[in-house]
């Protein structure tokens, strides 16, 4: 059953790139602002059927107005993944930088706690991690194509 | 190809930002629901910014493309679900390290499928590095849970 789970896993990894994938033909198609549109008109539909069936608990007043706001960036997300990924960049590369981004901003999180997360102390493992995810992303770019 | 690198890097700051803000969201109302609000305020911010950027419209074209195309959004609510069922089984560490290896494994195959990357080896090692700093960063976590415990 373990295994299962982890299959899941690394199959829901192959899904994201595939979404990104699926997204930049789309916007290929038409537009990136009209690819990020529809993937996010399908998945509000998808997703509010989810939440009448399994979730239930749709809205909270508990919760900060703000937090209900990051559907914006999401959706400036894939406008600008489209774009990326059709450009020589490619869909690894794309994917590649992306996790730097994140790791990068994951480091600045933790250490200045911003938007309301705690502060963390910056280990040598984060430092790793930048390295590792830095040289990744370079072999890709830069001596893969 | 320095405008994209520039963009998909900061494309990944506004990922962290955005899931920062989402997981706020879902500590009052759970993942699923979160993901909900994101896609709908996406759709309607989008909708309002549309007519300013682009001239023409796509609705005619859009049913007129393959399904496939049209199916982003629902792998994204999927890739939620799955991941907010798989998490608390298997626990942090490996979810974050099998997601980020399967998401460098299959873009890698996409690419050579679409003739973007030509060197296998290379990609091989530039994706087993990323995923290597996952494993390490995220072994961090699991030291400092152990230490607590």
């Amino acid at each position: 059953m373990k295994q299962l789970n982890s299959t899941f896993s690394f199959l829901s990894g192959a899904l994201l790139a595939l979404m990104i994938f699926i997204n930049s033909r789309l916007a290929w198609e038409t537009s990136p602002l009209w690819a990020s549109l529809i993937a996010h008109f399908i998945g509000s539909i998808v997703g509010l059927v989810f939440c009448l069936t399994i979730s239930r608990k749709i809205f909270s007043k508990e919760a900060p107005k703000w937090s209900y706001l990051g559907g914006v960036l999401g959706a400036v997300v894939v406008v600008l993944a489209s774009m990326t990924v059709n450009s020589s960049l490619g869909l690894a590369g794309t994917i590649s930088l992306m996790i730097l981004g994140q790791v990068f901003m994951g480091l600045i999180t933790d250490a200045f706690g911003a938007f309301g997360m705690p502060k963390k102390n910056i280990s040598l493992n984060n430092y790793f991690h930048v390295l590792l995810t830095l040289t990744g992303s370079i072999i890709i770019i830069f001596f893969a194509r | 190809m320095l405008l994209s690198i520039t963009l998909a890097f900061v494309n990944g700051i506004l990922i962290t930002a955005n899931r920062v803000i989402n997981s706020k969201l879902g500590s009052y109302i759970g993942p699923l629901s979160s993901s909900f609000w994101n896609h709908l305020v996406g759709a309607i911010f989008l909708a309002i910014i549309l007519p300013f950027w682009d001239s023409s419209s796509y609705l005619g074209k859009t049913f007129d493309l393959p399904l496939y195309l049209l199916i982003g959004g629902l792998i994204g609510v999927f890739f939620v679900a799955i991941n907010n069922y798989v998490l608390p089984k298997i626990g942090v560490l490996k979810t974050v390290v099998l997601v980020v290896g399967g998401q460098m494994v299959f873009s890698v195959m996409i690419d050579i499928y679409v003739g973007k990357i030509k060197s296998f080896e290379y990609a091989f090692i530039g994706s087993f590095l990323i995923t290597l700093g996952t494993l390490i960063a995220n072994l961090n976590l699991k030291e400092k849970a152990d230490e607590k415990s």
